[in-house]
């Protein structure tokens, strides 16, 4: 619970939000092993609807999946307390060539690594 | 739209691709809004695809083609970003290597069915900006780096500590008393549980998600704010139905917004035990000392004898 940010009021109040922040995160842990092996929407579904391209009934069935997965909510607030100023900080790179392209897929994908292209196959130089 | 083909000409995108590629977002994206296999109508397909992020599913198209120079273009847009990104997520350099590592390899795709490499761009529809979806991209990445050992230290963790209000086991050495207290605690506790799960179910479900985002994955007001404010965000859409005022949203706002989902599952909790528990108000205090109790502790209950 955050004291610094609500401020102290209605005691009622006080012993009510305490109870409500010990019980979402009991039930959410439930969740989050209940449905480790659920089908969640994907990363397309989930960043549209933080950035609120969702038509509103498909909104809605997120809104009631994220209440009940631990995993898809979590994934959501993340995005959510995204640092807009890191988008700013990150800007276009006009000079690539100290990691190439061609240097992160050779490093990822193994030196056979190949690019399917026009119907045929072709290894990364190098 | 179709000025991406000329700005990229050497993207290499056929035609019927892009299309298809738009029609299947309209897929996924607007059939079956109004009731099962609906189709859009001519105007509803026309603003969607006037939504669409074109050039970033353009690009994306041509990647997952494997076109070396939408590859070029790709790093030269996003790879710093992809970069600062993990890093700030990932504490160790290391760590943070891997993720970009399998990030790569994700968006290249490694793994061939029938012939086509399974790039992860191809999940990329462009309904969201490219951006938004490569940090999801890397959350998911980042998350699944560590899963194993995490999943199972938290389980342990879960077991071992009895977070969730934790029943006292009654030894053989325990007197009749302590016996007797813990048969009244597990009374309490269990109305406790049931009335605050039946008050929360009330709840709207924006609501409740108002709720998780505060408590259990503590978002700060301000940011809460920030995504009530944004224009086509689904939570504003909820909050704009329920108020007259169409204001900016503060900080206090979501505080005032919260006050009220307090006070309502107070209500309720409490309306619950006296009613359906038939619970008198020192029993219900004693409950409500229970479900804000903090795990680390415990209270000290002595049995209410009932007035009837």
């Amino acid at each position: 619970m955050k004291s610094g940010e609500q401020q102290k009021g209605d005691p009622q109040v006080t012993a009510i939000r305490r109870a409500i922040d010990v019980r979402l995160k009991a039930r959410m842990r439930d969740e989050a092993i209940a449905r480790a092996a659920a089908a969640h929407p994907d990363e397309d579904v989930i960043n549209a609807y933080v950035e609120g391209w969702l038509e509103e009934s498909k909104a809605d069935s997120l809104t009631s999946h994220l209440v009940s997965c631990a995993s898809c909510l979590h994934l959501t607030a993340q995005l959510i307390r995204f640092d807009p100023e890191m988008d700013e900080a990150a800007a276009p790179s006009a000079d690539v060539d100290r990691r190439s392209v061609t240097a992160i897929l050779r490093s990822s994908c193994g030196r056979r690594a190949a690019i399917v292209r026009r119907g045929r196959s072709f290894c990364l130089p190098g | 739209m179709l000025s991406v083909f000329e700005s990229y000409p050497n993207f290499d995108v056929p035609f019927e691709e892009f299309r298809d590629a738009v029609a299947g977002a309209a897929a996924k994206y607007l059939i079956g809004l109004a009731e099962p296999n609906a189709q859009p109508s001519p105007a509803e397909l026309e603003r969607f695809i006037g939504e669409l992020k074109i050039p970033d599913l353009y690009l994306g198209l041509a990647c997952m083609r494997g076109n070396e120079h939408a590859w070029w273009e790709f790093d030269r847009q996003h790879r710093s970003f992809i970069e600062r990104w993990t890093r700030h997520l990932l504490r160790s350099d290391a760590d943070a290597d891997e993720v970009i590592d399998a990030v790569y390899v994700e968006l290249f795709g490694t793994r061939v069915v029938d012939g086509v490499r399974q790039s992860k761009f191809r999940t990329y529809t462009g309904r969201g900006s490219l951006r938004g979806w490569l940090r999801a991209i890397i959350l998911h990445a980042a998350v699944d780096v560590h899963r194993a050992p995490k999943v199972e230290v938290s389980m342990d963790d879960w077991s071992e500590s009895g977070d969730e209000f934790p029943l006292r086991h009654v030894s053989g050495g325990e007197t009749e008393d302590s016996m007797l207290t813990s048969v009244v605690r597990e009374r309490y506790r269990s109305a406790t549980v049931a009335a605050l799960d039946q008050a929360l179910s009330t709840l709207d479900d924006h609501e409740t998600l108002l709720l998780l985002y505060y408590h259990v994955e503590g978002l700060k007001l301000r940011e809460i704010a920030r995504i009530v404010e944004e224009p086509k965000s689904p939570i504003r859409r909820w909050f704009q139905r329920r108020s007259s005022k169409r204001s900016r949203v503060h900080e206090s706002t979501v505080m005032r917004w919260l006050d009220k989902v307090y006070r309502k599952v107070h209500e309720r909790f409490h309306a619950e035990l006296a009613g359906k528990h038939g619970l008198k108000p020192e029993e219900i205090e004693i409950c409500k000392a229970i479900a804000a109790e903090d795990p680390a502790q415990t209270i000290t209950l002595s049995p209410v004898t009932r007035a009837d």
